[in-house]
């Protein structure tokens, strides 16, 4: 029993961090991007990123698992590209993290981005500073908690998904299982010692993450 | 030198200015709040996007149809009002940003600029702690750093206390001449354009009005600045220090002058500028009286400027005295240009920088 507990959370810990990284990776451009918009667009835009929030997780499952299947192109594409199936792999889990946990981490980037004082970027213009030299000399340096910040909550929101997974993921041990889709099959299969075990990690864990984001917030607001 | 020709449509007000700058030492650009100024000085920096028209300094094309060149590549320093350090780096990093992106071109080395603006003090420190009249001692620094081709300066003593005030002044006269750079001036305050510039340039509502040199401007009887706060600014010679009384004697146009300052070095020219409502007339030389600046001169024209104020231009030689008085006054005295006056004022009134 001991291999079943240890191999979900190291996929857990895999999946959230390869799915933080690649969040960061896309969410400050656009976060940047949005921030900055004037175009009539903005709207529907920040809808396509903040939709999985209001979406039960179930419905964007559904979805992904049809684009995935061989039948569309983004399963066909990645077919030839890779030569296996999007569905119930790591990298389609990945996938669907992202989009899944995307607004979490966009939103509050998006906030601080439209909070900062637009003046020290003028000033570094005139200073001889490119926009993207801006960019990485003044938006980022002056964004450091926020950025901490989103990194903590699309972490933490991808460790707590389990309907995307559960529709796209199909519980493979040691690639798709996740931590919360095992806890529900030990529940399932009556194995309550493991079940405790599993529940208890992840309340611990949500409660560490939850204390680091607020007292970061706190700081933050001084 | 510096051409423009610059429309910007704002929601309160339109830019509409076409001029050329010889751009020799600081030209100033004053104005009522809401006049533009401000967003002129924008618009030749580049931060002004929308901006129609054209901008060519010195041969070169910053603005025209079809063209912009953004503000990073001008090579223009900017001063803003409100110092805009970037509070994520400390004092020292803070001057090496402007340093660091120079493009080439060659500026004041950083010991020579901090030296000068007496701030080796101040390097390590968070811009969180710094003073108002430190922070913008770093921003001057910072601009000057950056090698500037042109430096633009947005009311950069209006936050500032008045210590601050007469602390970053001096610099603020002598940055022109010590760095070889141009510098236009914004402000409001007619005092700071008389210590600073020496072309004025008055905007008012998104439109150039006026402007020629900064003294003859101010020495006008008529016009937008001959009003109840109208001054004088004469350019005088440090004679010497009184030690007996701790007053120092200066030359203007060779007449004698006492202001009660110990900061002055002889031989050097100064500005001292005199509120027009400071100064009083007498027909009679006056002798035994405790105020020491009393000037022989010549009338040289008198207008009313409103229903109880006439303002008296008075000639010394080359340099004109503006007074303030009633319009009662003007007509018990009977002034009329080419008499001979004397003018009085206090030594206690003038503040030389």
């Amino acid at each position: 029993m001991q291999g079943s507990i240890w191999q979900p959370f190291i996929v857990t810990l895999q999946l959230a961090g390869v799915t933080t990284l690649v969040l960061m990776l896309i969410g400050i451009p656009l976060a940047w991007w949005l921030s900055g918009m004037k175009s009539r667009l903005r709207p529907l835009l920040e809808t396509l990123v903040g939709l999985p929030m209001v979406l039960p997780p179930t419905v964007l499952g559904f979805y992904l698992l049809v684009a995935f299947s061989p039948d569309f192109w983004p399963g066909q594409v990645w077919m030839k590209l890779t030569g296996s199936t999007l569905a119930f792999s790591f990298s389609g889990l990945v996938m669907a993290s992202v989009l899944y946990s995307m607004p979490f981490v966009v939103q509050p980037l998006q906030r601080a981005f439209e909070q900062l004082d637009r003046g020290l970027l003028e000033s570094a213009a005139m200073l001889g500073a490119s926009p993207l030299d801006r960019f990485f000399s003044i938006v980022l340096p002056q964004s450091v908690r926020p950025l901490l910040l989103a990194a903590c909550l699309g972490f933490a929101h991808t460790v707590g998904e389990f309907g995307v997974v559960l529709m796209i993921g199909g519980n493979i041990p040691g690639e798709t299982q996740v931590l919360s889709i095992a806890l529900y099959d030990a529940v399932e299969t009556q194995d309550f010692a493991t079940a405790h075990t599993m529940a208890g990690g992840l309340l611990v864990f949500a409660m560490t993450l939850l204390v680091i984001l607020y007292s970061l917030d706190r700081k933050g607001r001084h | 030198m510096l051409d423009i020709d610059l429309k910007l449509e704002r929601s309160e007000f339109q830019i509409d200015v076409q001029a050329v700058f010889d751009l020799h030492g600081v030209t100033g650009v004053m104005g009522p709040s809401g006049c533009g100024k401000t967003t002129l000085l924008r618009c030749i920096a580049g931060l002004e996007k929308h901006a129609k028209g054209h901008v060519i300094f010195h041969g070169e094309t910053w603005l025209k149809e079809g063209e912009f060149v953004p503000p990073e590549r001008r090579g223009v320093g900017y001063i803003f009002q409100d110092g805009r350090l970037f509070p994520h780096l400390s004092v020292l990093d803070n001057l090496r940003y402007g340093l660091k992106r120079s493009r080439g071109r060659k500026g004041a080395a950083l010991d020579d600029v901090v030296s000068w603006l007496d701030m080796d003090s101040l390097l390590d420190r968070h811009i969180g702690k710094l003073s108002g009249g430190q922070r913008q001692r770093v921003a001057i620094a910072r601009a000057l750093l950056g090698a500037p081709r042109l430096l633009l300066m947005d009311e950069p003593m209006a936050a500032l206390d008045w210590a601050a005030r007469s602390s970053i002044m001096p610099r603020l006269r002598d940055i022109s001449r010590h760095f070889q750079v141009p510098v236009l001036f914004v402000s409001h305050d007619r005092e700071e354009m008389a210590r600073l510039t020496d072309e004025l340039v008055l905007m008012d509502q998104g439109r150039i009005v006026d402007r020629g040199s900064c003294r003859q401007m101010l020495s006008r009887t008529r016009g937008s600045l001959a009003d109840d706060h109208a001054i004088s600014m004469l350019e005088a010679r440090v004679v010497r220090r009184d030690q007996a009384y701790n007053v120092t004697e200066l030359d203007v146009d060779g007449r004698l002058l006492v202001v009660d300052q110990d900061n002055l070095v002889a031989g050097e020219t100064v500005r001292v500028v005199i509120p027009a409502a400071e100064v009083s007339l007498s027909l009679d030389k006056l002798e035994r009286i405790s105020i020491q600046n009393r000037l022989e001169t010549m009338l040289d024209e008198v207008s009313d400027i409103d229903s109880h104020h006439a303002l008296v231009s008075l000639k010394l030689e080359t340099q004109n005295l503006l007074v303030l008085i009633t319009r009662r006054a003007r007509h018990r005295l009977g002034l009329k240009p080419g008499m001979k006056v004397y003018a009085h004022f206090k030594a206690a009134c003038l503040e030389v920088i």
